[in-house]
């Protein structure tokens, strides 16, 4: 018994060290992945201490005082610098791209101090909606802007257009829809047009110019925002070297030049690309090509007083417009703002117009609030985060309070003693100091927020390939485990693997830099060519073992594990990772994975008529010279006990199932002509007729939900007696079932009598059930055996003094003997054990329906039904596999087609439960159920919304164990096939049910650690290849649409089955020593 | 079709089938390329069903000639003509339907295109199993021993077993193009499934030919032994 409970334990500790593996990988490549900020929601207004308004006696603006009045925004989707600036070169004339944008050259050499041209660098990832987000609040981007909003792509920060709409100002817009949805409802004035189609060149352009001329002359605004979109269809359509790419910029050049000649003094134009495009016309990464966009500032007042030198184009960063245009109009500048004004836009007006000094001071003055706006936000982002480093911070807050207090100086200097010398070279030192203030906050964030390390990435995608690795190894030496051994090599692989680790976290956490990185790298590989050898040297072990004993299976289970079944599942399995590293197969997975679950299921029917076909044929040769044709007669009775026949009722009970979960399946954005499934609709929304009809039916699913595990319990004599477990299963379940219906009957009130009735009215149902399910749970572990002993029995009389391992065998002897005896009717025999040959089976029964109950009540009603469809198609599944196994009356079960189907058909429900794996489409009403809201803490909401979320992943792990356990145990409808089989007595008495794996020592745990190794191996295989795609794509358009929501899914999803995992273990190991003691104490008595 | 044949009628039949399914594989591959693309009522992209209807049209007249180059007379014995053709439609007819259910259980749509879906059903069952039921006919041992079992014995039986295989095969992975996002028309649903169709049963002719070319082979120099 010790020697048991020795193994249990390591092959915990096995699995939770592979836990820790995967949870370190991950970790590590997030942090090279996933860009995040923390997002702040304050604004920034006009009272601020640093920021004195109207002085020198000019007044219409706020920080400073406004130099124009007016501002047009052109923004022509991946213009590039390349396309904008004037080459003079005769050779690059001939690229239909070149000085196609005459306008813009021309206003810079008539005009030099009204027009500057400037080298505009975008931050990646360069896809427009990004960009948009960082022109308009000057924040750096991000994939998760932990903030209020991660339903919608609104823009929740501080920026420029908010800022003029607080003041009453006008903002008109014409273009690319995607303005509307970040900044929904702020337009007094908005044309939108879809960006959808980029096949389609002309229709947004066309319709803006249709607009554009008028609504500029009507005056009554401060802002017009023009988004044209031609130029980055046509890069993606035809990339930048074709004719029409030259037609597109000179229609602009025609709409740059009708601008500037419309325009009337004190407005601004400013003419801009949201990012470049690559030769091939596309963009998203960080290439140079596509990371340099132009900025063209033209206005027809004086704008500049030092101008550029002609050809000399500075370099500024896309965020340096939004403070730029703040204070250019008069504005604050927003809030979380990191860019840097554009000093030689400052340092002209009607002020600052004679002298040279003015016009540097005024320069600083622009630098100065910048300064102190950014170190207003750092310091509130160094609140609430602890991403910056702390050092870095105090040390630029410092230099800033000194050159804050120099100015200081310098200015009182100057106001008292009218003249200091060389004033203007210290006007010139202390701007260069806030401008290197800036850069380096700048630089600081940008270290912090906006960069892929790519050695981390690698580092976290290797140390994930060390533990498929260790996996692998581990489902190796599982039938060795099977036989009671551990083998030597384990020690070493372990420890080898453990040096790794350590070295790994140390790394990832402490250390820095290239040398230490390269050490990793080397360390993993060679851990991995040891563990693979480790892997080859048990296999020949194994081989060779078998060759010794030959009477074993050993030529049998060769063959299986190459068999034609094996590898088109494993090929299926394949193809549904490679369509991870395709947007569109991410996209529509939910479709794919029913299709894939469809092939899996007529793949293992397949097999199971097979394997039929082939035992018959092998009977039938043997008794063809006895037997001529004598059962040509046709019984209903036999067609209908016919295990093939009753194979392909399954199957296509099982298929229909699956394929009836799309009707709960909900849509994301990029899958076109989907419509969500109306059950995903709340119950207070729909008509009442709709209502009370969805209500029954979720109700009546729910019935039959409970009463499943109730009947096939009861069927395994596993409801007898009146202990606690038996009695809350035969009670307590059904009236929560009432309660979980109570509370949605509550949920579909109406709005205002729902609102009326007091809080705790609200929440009780929920809770009722949420407690009664744990306590149901803790009474399940108190006392997890749910058998019964007749009790009008004798004493057993089993022989003294003997070993335990012997007592084990004789008490199941005894129950063998005993158990005919009553199925043979006569009385007053020797005790009678109800329901001990499915003790394993009903354990896992009753924690499943336990947890799809409380996954109901998270649900909601409208997705009750498609838990019941799950478990039909696993409780179907399940009856095809054990066909199987008892047709070929092989012991060994397929465990790799069980577990791969198993976990097709959980990202089937996961879909099938109404989610998907992008943001928006979380459910967080979840989290109200059974709470009104009032959270101290996010730590119940969170694992409430998880529990919803991943649903199918919690039920199906569950459920696992019963791939193992099923076929041991008598199914309901694969015994009629066995009983038409063979004849009656023969099973009964042969029949030991899943107790067959207590018998055997080792066996229960071996192979239950081979069936949890190849579900880790699975999900560890699906989160590589999810880590992969997103690695490959990070430079990819939607690679924080498509690509990086689907790894965060994937990654939680595979934590959330390894944990359930580890719980159902646990509990059946629970029974196992509960089944141990159970049988010491019948032996005692 | 009893197996008492002389050896030399055995390969003779063997070299006819042979012959045939070559003939058939080539001129699939030049009635399936030529009208490609080309925007023509042969078209499949352009214009699927009445392709796909000559397509089975096709693939029947092939499968006849093919089954009639070697047997004289169908498996359905003694029966009436009448009654046999009967067993046979309803047979063919259950198939269909059978194939019907099958890809809208595999997802493809109910309410919309069902003519499409009706007749890509129908092609596969053409292409799929129809040479089955000339060879094996309505006997279900027979089916479970030529399919499930794996066991071709004669020349047609191979013929019928690599286009079963590969037609149903190719079906199957018709079906993965169409999620992608390349705006292509014969991404549209059935015409990648149909073309993986004819492309499978192409490729289960030419199979066929090759298993057929083998064991022409060793008969061969089995005499000369
Ligand atoms: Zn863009
Ligand atoms: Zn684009």
């Amino acid at each position: 018994m010790v020697a048991t409970m020795g193994f249990g334990i390591k092959i915990l500790a096995t699995i939770c060290y592979l836990l820790f593996f995967y949870i370190a990988s991950v970790l590590i490549f997030t942090k090279g992945f996933l860009l995040k900020r923390v997002a702040i929601d304050n604004n920034s207004s006009c009272n601020v201490d640093f920021a004195r308004s109207e002085e020198h006696g000019e007044t219409g603006g706020c920080w400073m005082h406004s130099t124009h009045q007016r501002a047009i925004i052109v923004i022509i989707d991946a213009l590039k610098f390349e396309f904008m600036v004037h080459h003079s070169d005769r050779m690059k004339n001939e690229l239909p791209y070149v000085n196609k944008l005459p306008e813009i050259h021309n206003l810079l050499t008539q005009k030099p101090k009204h027009a500057l041209l400037y080298k505009f660098i975008a931050d990646p990832p360069t896809t427009t909606l990004q960009r948009l987000k960082g022109m308009t609040t000057g924040s750096l981007p991000t994939f998760v802007d932990a903030g209020s909003n991660f339903g919608s792509s609104e823009i929740t920060e501080d920026n420029f257009i908010d800022q003029l709409i607080k003041r009453g100002k006008k903002v008109k817009f014409l273009g690319d829809d995607t303005w509307l949805g970040l900044f929904p409802g702020r337009f007094s004035t908005a044309f939108p047009f879809p960006s959808f189609n980029v096949h389609d060149l002309h229709t947004v352009d066309n319709g803006i110019l249709h607009h554009l001329y008028t609504e500029l002359k009507k005056k009554d605004w401060t802002l017009t925002v023009v988004h044209f979109l031609g130029v980055d269809h046509c890069g993606h359509r035809y990339g930048p070297l074709h004719p029409a790419m030259g037609d597109k910029l000179s229609q602009m050049n025609q709409v740059i030049g009708n601008i500037t000649t419309l325009m009337e003094k004190g407005t601004v134009l400013f003419v801009l690309g949201d990012h470049g495009m690559t030769a091939t016309g596309d963009h998203g990464g960080e290439s140079p090509d596509e990371v340099e966009a132009g900025l063209f500032v033209y206005s027809v007042d004086q704008i500049t007083a030092s101008g550029q030198k002609h050809g000399d184009h500075k370099t500024i960063s896309q965020i340096d417009f939004v403070p730029t245009i703040s204070l250019l109009l008069g504005l604050p500048i927003p809030f979380s703002n990191l860019g840097q004004v554009v000093p030689e836009l400052f340092d002209h007006c009607s002020w600052s117009k004679e002298s040279h000094i003015k016009q540097v001071y005024h320069r600083v003055q622009a630098l100065r609030l910048n300064a102190l706006q950014i170190s207003h936000y750092i310091n509130a982002y160094m609140k609430i985060s602890r991403d910056l480093p702390e050092e870095l911070y105090t040390e630029l807050q410092l230099s800033l309070s000194l050159t804050e207090d120099d100015l200081q100086k310098l200015v009182t200097k100057l106001s008292s003693h009218g003249k200091v010398e060389e004033v203007h070279l210290k006007f010139h030192s202390l701007e260069k100091r806030y401008i290197t203030y800036i850069q380096s906050v700048q630089a600081m964030c940008r270290d912090v927020w906006a960069k892929f390390d790519l050695g981390a990435m690698t580092l976290g995608i290797l140390t994930l390939l060390v533990a498929f690795v260790l996996t692998v190894y581990c489902i190796k030496i599982s039938p060795l485990i099977c036989e009671g051994k551990f083998p030597g090599s384990a020690a070493c692989v372990f420890i080898a693997s453990f040096v790794y680790i350590v070295h790994i976290i140390i790394q990832a956490s402490f250390l820095e830099g290239g040398m230490v990185l390269f050490m990793a790298f080397i360390l993993g590989l060679v851990d991995l060519g040891f563990i693979g050898i480790a892997i080859q040297k048990v296999h020949g072990d194994s081989k060779g073992e078998k060759f010794q004993n030959l009477t074993n299976r050993s030529n049998f289970e060769l063959s299986q594990s190459f068999s034609f079944e094996n590898l088109f599942n494993l090929f299926v399995i394949t193809l549904s990772m490679a369509g991870y590293f395709s947007n569109s197969f991410v996209v529509y997975d939910s479709s794919i994975s029913v299709f894939l679950t469809q092939t899996l299921i007529l793949m293992a029917s397949f097999k199971t008529v097979q394997e039929h076909l082939r035992t018959v044929q092998g009977t039938q040769k043997e008794m063809h010279g006895k037997k001529a044709r004598t059962t040509s007669k046709v019984k209903f009775s036999n067609i209908v006990q016919h295990p093939v026949f009753l194979t392909l009722c399954l199957t296509a009970f099982c298929s229909l199932c699956i394929c009836l979960t799309k009707n709960f399946q909900a849509c994301r954005e990029e899958q076109v002509n989907c419509i969500n499934s109306r059950f995903l609709e709340r119950l207070i929304n729909l008509n009442s007729g709709e209502k009370n009809l969805r209500y029954f039916f979720s109700i009546v699913c729910l019935g039959i939900l409970v009463l499943i595990p109730y009947l096939l319990l009861k069927h395994y004599g596993n409801l007898n007696g009146n202990s606690l477990p038996v009695l809350c299963m035969k009670y307590t379940i059904p009236l929560l079932a009432v309660f979980c219906a109570l509370h949605w009957a509550v949920q579909g009130l109406p709005q205002n009598v729902l609102d009326s009735m007091p809080v705790w009215q609200q929440i009780v149902l929920p809770r009722i059930v949420h407690v009664f399910c744990i306590f149901n749970l803790l009474v399940f572990l108190a006392q997890p055996l749910l058998v019964y002993i007749l009790p009008q029995n004798k004493s057993l009389s089993l022989p003294y003094g003997q070993s335990s391992e012997h007592l084990m065998h004789t008490v199941y002897r005894h129950i063998k003997v005993n158990w005919q005896d009553y199925f043979s009717n006569s009385k007053d025999k020797p005790p009678v054990v109800f329901g001990l040959g499915t003790v394993y089976t009903s354990g896992v029964l009753y924690i499943g329906t336990l947890v799809s109950l409380m996954l109901c009540l998270l649900l909601g009603d409208g997705m009750t039904p498609s838990v019941l469809l799950g478990w039909f198609s696993v409780l179907s599944f399940l009856e095809i596999l054990s066909i199987q196994m008892k047709t070929t009356q092989d012991s060994r079960l397929n465990m790799l087609s069980g577990v791969l189907t198993f976990h097709l058909m959980t990202s089937v429900f996961f879909y099938g439960t109404g989610h998907q794996a992008t943001i928006p489409s979380i459910r967080w009403e979840a989290a109200f159920v059974g709470f009104h809201g009032d959270f101290t803490n996010n730590i119940v909401p969170a694992i409430l919304i998880l529990f919803n979320t991943f649903a199918a992943q919690v039920l199906f792990t569950v459920l696992t164990p019963l791939i193992l356990l099923w076929p041991y145990s008598k199914g309901i409808i694969s015994s009629i096939s066995l009983n038409n089989k063979t004849g009656k007595s023969e099973t009964e008495s042969e029949w030991k049910g899943d107790f067959v794996l207590f018998e055997n020592e080792h066996k229960l745990k071996g192979t239950m650690m081979e069936l949890m190794m190849y579900v880790i191996l699975v999900n560890e295989l699906q989160v590589l290849s999810a880590m992969c795609a997103a690695t490959l794509h990070r430079r990819h358009l939607m690679v924080w649409k498509i690509f990086a929501p689907r790894f965060v899914f994937q990654t939680v999803s595979s934590f959330i089955t390894f944990v359930t995992l580890l719980l159902v273990y646990l509990v059946i190991l629970k029974i196992d020593s509960q089944l141990g003691k159970w049988l010491t104490k019948l032996y005692t008595k | 079709m009893t197996a008492d044949k002389t050896p030399h009628s055995a390969r003779k039949v063997l070299k006819r089938t042979l012959t045939w399914s070559l003939f058939c594989s080539l001129a699939s591959l030049i009635l399936l390329l030529i009208p490609f693309n080309s925007g023509t009522i042969l078209d499949l992209v352009s214009n699927c069903l009445v392709a796909t209807k000559m397509w089975i049209s096709v693939i029947l007249i092939q499968i006849f000639f093919i089954c009639k180059s070697v047997t004289h007379s169908m498996p359905g014995k003694q029966q009436s003509k009448v009654g046999c053709l009967l067993k046979y439609v309803a047979v063919f007819l259950a198939i269909v339907t059978f194939f019907c259910v099958i890809t809208i259980l595999f997802g493809a749509p109910l309410t919309e295109s069902r003519a499409e879906t009706f007749h890509f059903a129908v092609l596969l069952s053409v292409a799929g199993t129809f040479p089955g039921l000339m060879t094996c006919g309505v006997n279900l041992d027979e089916w479970s021993r030529l399919y499930v079992l794996s066991s071709p014995e004669y020349g047609v039986e191979v013929v019928a077993y690599w286009t079963s295989l590969c037609s149903i095969f190719g079906a199957w992975l018709g079906a993965f193009p169409i999620p992608l996002d390349w705006d292509r028309p014969w991404q549209v649903w059935p015409i990648s499934c149909v073309l993986g169709t004819l492309g499978g049963y192409i490729i289960g002719l030419i199979l066929s030919s090759v298993h057929l070319f083998i064991k022409y082979y060793k008969m061969a120099r089995q005499k000369h032994l």
